[in-house]
């Protein structure tokens, strides 16, 4: 992402941001509550269009109208709110909007038994245990249904992930899972970018720290470059300690494997 | 030996079809009147009507929308039908005709809706102007039908089964179908789940939620040619009060008015069991207004104890999910 | 625990039920129009007066002015099986098929008021709508050209039930014999009392020069008579059906000018008469009327 900006009436939300990821990276993108990032990461889902900027993805240009077209090119994302239809089980949201069907005398009706089959297999590649596909989401626990976010997104030939504070509202054993699978989904060569206020998560499995403010990124940082204080402090101030100018510098990283 | 919180989910879902079936045991019981052909016939033909909306009614409170104006809509097709007719219109033109102007009052109302104008108003505007134009058409009048093409729709008969019960038979097992197996239902049923999650995944909410209005409003035009073949009359006072009937199958029939649980068979017993407990005290004898009070006992009992039920049964299963995550 | 629960519900229901036990006692249904109407009160009265002296059971079932719902009660009554079916049509046309089934099941209908044409139907009891009602419009028009020089504004406050429509066609039809006499507004008060009364206080409002209204039924009237007290307007009313305690004061004092009064009482006891005696195998006539009577002032205390 290149010169990202964005305002939504008077409230100019990012300024010229410059963001790079490389594949089967774990970026943490951390800041305060007003910093902007769940807007860098809702135009880069294909939910709001930038003012003004470019994305590029493996040196191409490319523009969303919407969702569906950032999901074509392989970017998901899993909502802080999950985004889940309650009354649905967890297969029929993990197909929603992309179920498969069969044609039966000439009608297209929906192939239960093939979506609970691969659901099921889903879940079986993220190391995950759940109650049975067909139960509704409702009745599943917050980690659970935390799971079926996770599967809905990376299940469709996902290439970046976006993670909206996957561990907020979340018990530690349901957060030690949430880690596993961001491990698993970077050895399958799945790029993660994981919005959180928990620093603790991204220093566990995370590669690199993008810090913003005030819309502006204000920092980046290797995480074994780093520690939790520098990255307090730099989300509170606001300053690269050390850049030589402050404002918005960016740091080209070193390119993925 | 199932456990008690499988009998629970099982009594909730299907609490109705058990009171449907206990009242029919009863009734037969009392009366040597009830348990006859003949009555499940008349039954049958009486709910027929507002089985045919009311399948059409559980789409649009599926996506945690209503519609107040199908009685209306009913006078307004049941006129322009007669009327038509007795203007030597050929039954073959004005079957479809009357089909469409439904589906297009239908229409209209989906349109408000995906606005963003909360359904109960727009369509509450819908039975205050349809019936208008109701009465604009005919003056007032009631106009008789003749041809028998069209009154043998309302009371003619295919083997032992009168043609309304097998159109309203059709159209819910084409309801059923829709609703379960196919995409569209299962697009349905989210965009009242949670229309948010619905649009991010790519659903067209807006579009879905004008079909199913559409779809209503054609269900409610063949609900009034049946009403109308039956009566052998096209009124403008045709239909007054029919959405409170339909939206109360719907909902007795276990469709939630918050959407995304919606259920045709449901909705289908739902009607049956209104129209036999009525039967069932007419027969016996009981002051018909008293049927009114029963039905709107029967009906908020029925609300009450599905979401009681539901709640229970959400916390159960919510206590039970986290044990099987602490481990 | 279902079977256990069914046994004592269907007890409690029986002890509550009001059914008969099959035996002598004739049963006979009373469709009637609307109980929110006087006229069919009055009708129902004399249907039971008529029950309660022959020993027959009367069964009242009153649709409020809704066709389907009278279908629907027919056909209950047909699934009763009761001995005879007395019907008040609402809309002729929509009994077509009931009707059918009564006679298919053997059941005589008699009917009231409009009267419907068919082997299964063994006599029409009531007024002829139309030919009392031109012959009530002579009455009228006697009026005009006599106490108002031949030249009224008229306007008429009905409902659209059939009936009604033939009372106002049958009246227009009289008319024509009037040059002078013009029908300036139609308000429908759709039988319904607050309904009249505003319809009224519009048309009044939009043509204050009327100065005859002819009512084509009792809620009509009544609407038409507050509206125009309302307005402070001297008007000379015409109307239809049973004189009830409202109407009494205004036939007194003149505002009323002439009243067709129908003895729906008798119809509703000859209808209830007709169909037990043919039940005992007598024959009865297919059709009975009686000559509605034109109330003024001056006959009043003849009708009281």
């Amino acid at each position: 992402m290149q010169g990202i900006a964005k305002r939504f009436g008077g409230v100019v939300a990012l300024r010229g941001v410059d963001l790079q990821v490389g594949h089967g990276e774990v970026l943490g993108l951390v800041g305060d509550n007003a910093a902007g990032k769940s807007t860098l990461m809702k135009i880069l889902s294909g939910a709001y269009q930038p003012d003004r900027g470019t994305i590029r993805i493996d040196g191409r240009n490319v523009t969303f109208a919407g969702p569906q077209e950032a999901r074509a090119l392989g970017l998901e994302m899993v909502y802080q709110d999950f985004a889940l239809v309650p009354e649905l089980s967890v297969t029929q949201n993990i197909f929603l909007g992309r179920e498969i069907t069969k044609r039966r005398l000439g009608v297209s009706t929906l192939d239960q038994r093939e979506m609970a089959k691969r659901a099921r297999e889903l879940f079986e590649r993220l190391g995950i245990r759940i109650p049975p596909v067909t139960t509704p989401v409702r009745a599943l626990s917050g980690g659970q249904q935390q799971a079926v976010a996770i599967a809905r997104a990376t299940g469709f030939d996902c290439r970046v992930v976006i993670m909206d504070e996957p561990t907020a509202n979340l018990g530690a054993s349901a957060i030690d899972k949430v880690r596993e699978t961001i491990t698993r989904l970077k050895a399958a060569g799945i790029t993660v970018i994981l919005i959180s206020h928990r620093l603790e998560d991204v220093f566990a499995v995370g590669d690199r720290f993008v810090v913003m403010k005030h819309g502006r990124v204000v920092a980046e940082r290797a995480v074994a470059d780093t520690h939790a204080d520098e990255i307090v402090a730099m989300i509170v101030a606001g300053i690269d300690p050390r850049s030589r100018t402050s404002g918005d510098q960016s740091v080209a990283p070193q390119p993925g494997p | 030996m199932p456990d008690r919180r499988q009998i629970a989910l099982f009594a909730v879902r299907y609490g109705l079809f058990i009171a449907l079936i206990l009242w029919i045991i009863a009734m037969s019981l009392v009366s040597d009147r009830f348990f006859t052909w003949l009555n499940f016939l008349n039954v049958a033909r009486q709910a027929a009507p507002v089985i045919i909306i009311a399948v059409g009614m559980t789409f649009v409170i599926a996506t945690a929308g209503i519609d107040l104006s199908v009685g209306s809509l009913v006078a307004l097709v049941s006129v322009l039908t007669a009327g038509l007719l007795a203007l030597g219109w050929p039954v073959a033109l004005v079957i479809p005709l009357a089909l469409l102007v439904g589906l297009v009052a239908g229409a209209v109302n989906g349109f408000f809706v995906q606005l963003g104008l909360p359904a109960f108003v727009v369509t509450l505007a819908g039975l205050t102007y349809l019936r208008g134009l109701a009465f604009v058409y005919s003056d007032g009048y009631a106009t008789p039908v003749t041809d028998e093409v069209l009154i043998w729709l309302g009371r003619g008969r295919i083997g032992e089964l009168h043609v309304p019960i097998i159109l309203a038979a059709m159209v819910a097992v084409a309801g059923w179908f829709v609703l379960d197996k196919t995409r569209f239902g299962l697009h349905v049923l989210a965009v009242g789940g949670r229309e948010d999650a619905a649009r991010v995944m790519g659903i067209k909410t807006r579009r879905i939620k004008v079909i199913v209005y559409a779809i209503t409003g054609a269900l409610a035009a063949l609900g009034a040619i049946v009403i109308t073949a039956r009566l052998a009359n096209g009124s403008p006072n045709a239909g007054i009060m029919l959405e409170l009937d339909v939206i109360a199958a719907t909902v007795l029939g276990g469709t939630s008015l918050f959407g995304g649980a919606a259920t045709i068979a449901g909705t289908v017993a739902g009607a049956l069991f209104l129209n036999f407990v009525r039967n069932g005290l007419n027969l016996m004898g009981v002051n018909p207004f008293w049927v009114q009070v029963a039905t709107g006992l029967i009906l908020l009992l029925a609300v009450l104890v599905n979401v009681l039920a539901n709640r229970r049964v959400e916390e159960w299963a919510r206590l039970s999910g986290k044990d099987d995550d602490a481990d | 625990m279902i079977r256990h629960a069914a046994l004592p519900l269907a007890l409690l229901l029986a002890a509550a039920s009001a059914t008969p036990s099959e035996a002598e006692a004739k049963t006979v249904c009373f469709v009637t129009f609307s109980l929110q109407v006087a006229y069919f009160q009055s009708s129902v009265e004399g249907g039971e007066r008529a029950a309660e002296e022959l020993g027959v059971e009367l069964v009242v079932l009153d649709p409020q002015a809704d066709a389907g719902r009278q279908v629907t009660l027919f056909e209950d009554c047909i699934a009763r099986g009761v001995d005879a079916i007395v019907v008040d049509p609402i809309e002729s046309g929509s009994l077509g098929g009931v009707i059918e089934e009564a006679g298919a099941q053997g059941i005589p209908i008699a009917v009231l008021d409009t009267p419907i044409e068919s082997p299964h139907v063994i006599t029409n009891v009531g007024v002829p709508q139309f030919e009392a009602s031109r012959e009530f419009g002579q009455f009228v028009a006697g009026y005009i050209i006599g106490a108002m020089g031949g030249e009224a504004k008229i306007g008429i406050m009905l409902a659209s039930t059939e009936v009604q429509l033939l009372r106002r066609d049958g009246f227009l039809e009289a008319l024509k014999a009037v040059p002078g006499a013009e029908i300036v507004a139609t308000g429908d008060g759709r039988n319904i009392l607050e309904r009249a009364t505003a319809e009224a206080e519009d048309m009044l409002t939009a043509n204050p020069d009327i100065d005859v209204i002819y009512a084509t039924g009792d809620p009509q009237l009544q609407g038409g008579l507050a509206a125009a007290a309302s307005q402070g307007l001297d008007i000379a009313f015409f109307g239809w059906d049973d004189i009830p305690e409202p109407f009494i004061a205004p036939l007194e004092d003149g505002r009323i000018v002439g009243f067709l009064k129908q003895a729906p009482d008798v119809g509703g006891e000859m209808a209830v008469r007709f169909l037990v005696q043919h039940l005992d195998g007598e024959d009865v006539p297919a059709r009975f009327t009686y000559n509605p009577a034109v109330v003024t002032r001056f006959n009043l205390d003849q009708f009281r």
